[in-house]
């Protein structure tokens, strides 16, 4: 009885994330109750939980002190005693940062795409609840084993939503989809496994931390996970599924996909890739920030080519992504925290083009760039939205992007010069594809299409004007996020034992 | 222990069986009457009250029944657990199923009883006449089921090229038992470790008996290069007997295999650890047999159409799976087995019962007309979302059992430091994923193959999936039970 007592304390005192976890389940439980032809009711009650998600989380936010250690919010109950198996939850300020930016992202991006799925809405809307379930798991996981749980489970619901949803070629895309990443993550599973055996039976992160392995082990178990996590970010070699995917999925899928899902492998990186191995992490910096810079380059310059608006910001996230990378492989404070900050910015500013290439395919039908032509003359208003976003994605001076990449660069510059000034060419070239877009969409003599050509609608509206915020506050107002990132990193560094990266240089502000 | 004293307190479960195989050949030869009770119904409650005997058999110390033949040990009890749990789920599959509800023959649930007292046999076999004899035992009553169809051409064929590789392979083991006694003077295992620990055993004709023995068993465990014969017999035998070859077979070929080795070829080293013995390296031989059925199973079974070869390969990739918990030659490969074996028949069978179902409404087996399933109605619905767990549990991917079962058997692996059959595993998993899914998208994603609806299912058969599917998930999130019981039950009588 009295361990029983014990096994529950932990979930009393520190119960939001597992609520965070677990309310989504209970949502699916209510919605297969209720008939599939209400669709209203079923959208609403699936909204009703992302709020409830999302006041959670800002709870959570609030409540957060900001240690740096990943020791906040810690549940620590035995799930399977006989195989070591815990139920171990813990945060710190980055996976803080994810979580809210998912309970923030799966509402918006709900009511974005209110009206544009019409077939199976309640197994759309399940596939939704789980998803959340998973990504919030996989943030906030501190057992192997249940990361790997979280990590795979949401491959389901991701295969159907491209599947089912998607558009012409969607089976290839999502078959591709679930081979490529469930290719890296087998490999990761026997990485998990050799670490379980090397350090004595035990799936706990943070016993995981304190134990050195051999160089050679380092490199080894450092490549399986690195693989998992490259085809997740995705890594320049392993980024093919990616537009495909991007390409093919609903709107919500893409917004999901960029906004969250990419950076479950940046996530990876950080919270395993670096402090587990930081001998091996050292050793292929060099490697793994060329491929990096490959990435953004490679990326910049097939996303200008594309005809298809989705498939140029779906190469513009390989380049962005390689952005993020770049900054973590910096190995210093500056750049990583610049890195993680980028994380975010990508999620906003794609997960908002996203939206709104999907707003305009649910009027016209087509995302064929040569379809359009001054269309901020018909569509004043999303061509506000679009111009702003457009900005934030290429990083302009008092948007997000800007300083993410200006950190990143910089953290960069201070490792390596060439991959700096490399890095700052691909920054250079998102501006000019992006800006050609908008160009040709946007401007020049208005051309009309099939379809409609209605402006934005309230809904569309508000979603835009609370991205637009988001824009702006974290591009003039970084420093509340900042610091939590920051202390974030600066605790993984010092995991990695290593003095020499600890350069104190000073967050721009 | 003598053999009266070994059948009063230890058979009771086998003489149950033996008491209910005797009764149903007595129904069968009488003239049938509506107050007789139906065959499968005496079945049944054959096998529940086995199942009650076995599980109420209490006994502190392993021990040898009927002078050394059989050996009465944890190990053995859980096999036999799990073979009966099958026959159960087997006879409730063949009480509707069109492949045997078509001719009402009493004798197929006598058979099936009898295949089931033979594989309880296997399992517990510690003598190689014992294990010869419940090997051939076994292999006789699965010709007579697998030729059940007689309407069907499929059938005769699949009963012949078993009946004649079977009978090849059993002659090959037998062959390899007579060396290996030549060689040992002795048939028990126990007795066979303890010449081959002093080392007197020449080691060529010990690896050629080793050899040949294996192959014997590789047959039952439909093992690549032995696994030619398991395709046909699969897709020619009535349905509810394709699954029990599919899974109770395999545990009982899988349970001997185990004893085989591990209490005649190997001596323990520490608690939880065996070594090879007679300067053969057989660990490796089974790891890389294991490497190559797995491979052969998965590779294969991309290309199939009908859905009982389609099953039937993805069970040659399993039996791949599982070889590489017996390539561990440790107490956590045993284990990994064990537990493998109790997710598998969840999963598996349930597979097994949406086809059945399937084949019973739409008369088909082909995979292409399980195109959207999930439209035909909310029988069809309820059909695709059961099926889509089983597949996913057998690529292992979690919520679901079938990811926490190969989980355990990575872990097998690593600790017995075979990284390189690891990975070759983990690819297969992702090979396996192209076909499951497949199977998959024909259910969820595909429109209907026909406007077709599912009509009103069987209620026995609707709560025997909905349960099969219900443990499939709850075994995925939550399985300490199973584990302890499994690491309660890998010890053999050594």
């Amino acid at each position: 009885m009295v361990e029983n007592v014990n096994f529950f304390s932990d979930l009393i005192n520190e119960p939001y994330l597992t609520l965070l976890i677990f309310l989504p389940l209970m949502g699916i439980l209510i919605l297969s109750f209720i008939p599939r032809h209400n669709h209203t009711l079923l959208k609403g009650l699936t909204l009703l939980i992302f709020a409830i998600e999302a006041l959670i989380s800002f709870k959570v936010y609030s409540l957060f002190q900001n240690t740096g250690m990943l020791s906040e919010f810690m549940v620590n109950i035995p799930w399977i005693k006989s195989w070591h198996i815990y139920y171990f939850l813990g945060i710190d300020g980055v996976s803080l940062l994810l979580i809210v930016l998912t309970t923030i992202t799966m509402p918006l991006t709900l009511i974005g795409t209110w009206h544009a799925v019409q077939k199976n809405v309640k197994f759309y809307l399940i596939c939704l609840l789980f998803l959340q379930t998973g990504i919030i798991g996989v943030f906030s996981a501190l057992d192997l084993f249940l990361f790997y749980v979280f990590w795979e489970v949401m491959l389901i619901p991701m295969y159907f939503l491209i599947g089912v949803w998607g558009g012409e070629n969607r089976i290839y895309a999502s078959l591709k989809f679930f081979i490529y990443t469930m290719a890296g993550s087998v490999i990761m599973l026997v990485a998990i496994l050799y670490l379980y055996f090397q350090a004595g039976q035990s799936f706990n992160l943070l016993e995981l931390y304190n134990y050195h392995l051999s160089f050679t082990a380092q490199c080894l178990v450092f490549l399986a996970l690195a693989l998992a996590f490259a085809i997740k970010v995705p890594l320049f070699p392993f980024h093919t599924w990616l537009p495909d995917a991007h390409v093919q999925a609903p709107t919500a899928g893409s917004v999901i996909l960029a906004g969250i899902l990419l950076k479950m492998g940046t996530y990876g990186f950080f919270r395993f890739g670096i402090p587990l191995f930081p001998e091996a992490m050292i050793y292929f910096q060099d490697y793994l920030m060329i491929i990096a810079v490959i990435g953004i380059i490679y990326g910049a310059l097939v996303a200008m080519v594309q005809p298809d608006m989705k498939k140029l910001i779906a190469y513009s996230s390989v380049s962005h992504m390689g952005v993020v990378m770049l900054g973590l492989f910096s190995l210093n404070i500056t750049g990583m925290t610049g890195g993680l900050y980028q994380v975010f910015n990508h999620a906003i500013s794609t997960g908002a083009l996203f939206l709104l290439i999907g707003m305009l395919y649910d009027r016209t039908h087509t995302r064929q760039i040569k379809d359009y032509s001054g269309l901020a003359k018909l569509m004043p208003a999303y061509a506000i939205c679009f111009i702003v976003v457009t900005l934030s994605s290429i990083g302009v001076p008092l948007t997000n992007g800007f300083v993410g990449e200006f950190l990143t660069l910089l953290g960069t510059f201070q490792v390596n010069p060439i991959m700096g000034i490399l890095g700052t060419t691909g920054v250079v070239l998102g501006a000019v594809y992006m800006l050609w877009l908008v160009e040709r969409i946007f401007f020049g003599p208005v051309k009309e299409t099939k379809g409609t050509h209605k402006d934005l609608n309230a809904r569309e509206i508000a979603v835009m004007v609370i991205i637009m915020i988001f824009i702006f506050w974290l591009g003039i107002f970084p420093k509340s996020f900042l610091t939590k990132i920051e202390s974030s990193a600066e605790i993984i560094l010092l995991t990695m034992d290593d003095e020499r990266f600890l350069t104190t240089t000073e967050i721009v502000e | 222990m003598t053999n009266i004293e070994s059948i009063k307190a230890f058979f009771s479960s086998e003489l149950v069986l033996i008491l209910g195989i005797f009764l149903l050949l007595f129904v069968a030869i009488r003239k049938r009457k509506n107050t007789q009770p139906s065959p499968g119904v005496l079945a049944l409650i054959t096998l529940l009250l086995s199942l009650f005997a076995l599980v109420f058999t209490h006994f502190t110390d392993s021990v040898s029944l009927f002078s050394g033949m059989i050996a009465l040990d944890p190990f053995g009890q859980f096999f036999k657990v799990i073979i009966i749990s099958v026959a159960i789920v087997c006879v409730v599959m063949a009480s509707r199923s069109k492949d045997i509800v078509t001719m009402p023959r009493p004798e197929f649930y006598a058979f099936l009883l009898f295949l089931t007292l033979s594989l309880n046999i296997l399992c517990v076999a510690n003598h190689l006449l014992t294990i010869y004899l419940a090997v051939e035992m076994s292999s006789l009553v699965s010709y007579m089921l697998t030729i059940f169809m007689t309407d069907d051409s499929r059938s005769e064929e699949a009963g012949l090229k078993y009946v004649l590789y079977g009978g090849v392979a059993s002659g090959i083991m037998i062959f390899g038992m007579s060396l290996l006694y030549g060689l040992t003077g002795h048939l028990g295992l126990a007795e066979i470790r303890g010449v081959l620990e002093a080392g007197q055993a020449d080691p060529l004709v010990l690896f050629l008996a080793t050899i040949m023995i294996f192959a014997g068993l590789g047959y039952k465990m439909a093992i690549a290069p032995f696994h030619m014969w398991s395709p046909d017999v699969y897709e020619g035998a009535p349905m509810p007997v394709t699954a029990f070859l599919s899974v109770a077979s395999k545990a009982g070929a899988f349970a001997i295999t185990l004893r085989f080795f591990l209490v005649a070829f190997s001596s323990m080293a520490g608690n939880d650890i065996w070594v090879a013995l007679g300067k053969i390296d057989w660990p490796f031989l089974i790891a890389a047999l294991s490497a190559l059925t797995m491979t052969v199973g998965n590779v294969i079974a991309l290309h199939q159409k009908n859905i009982k070869r389609f099953l039937a390969y993805s069970s040659i990739a399993h039996a791949g799976y599982l070889l590489m918990g017996v390539a561990a030659v440790s107490r956590i490969g045993v284990e990994a087995i064990m537990f493998y074996f109790v997710i598998y028949l969840l999963m598996n069978l349930g597979a097994f019962f949406v086809a059945t179902i399937i084949a019973n409404q739409f008369q088909t087996e082909n995979m292409e007309d399980y195109k959207g399933l999930v439209k035909q109605g909310s029988f069809g619905t309820f059909l695709a979302i059961s099926m889509t767990i089983f597949l996913f549990s057998l690529t292992g991917i979690p919520p679901f059992a079938g990811f926490v079962a190969k989980w355990y058997i990575f872990q097998a692996v690593i600790d017995a430091n075979l990284y390189w059959l690891a990975v070759v595993g983990v690819l297969n998993a992702g090979i396996a994923l192209v076909y499951y899914v497949r199977l998959i998208k024909y259910m969820i994603i595909d429109e209907q193959a026909s406007e077709m609806l599912v009509k009103n299912i069987n209620s026995r058969y609707l709560s025997f999936v909905a349960v099969l599917a219900f443990f499939t998930l709850l075994f995925g999130l939550y399985f300490a039970p199973i584990a302890n019981w499994v690491k309660a039950s890998a010890y053999l009588l050594y």
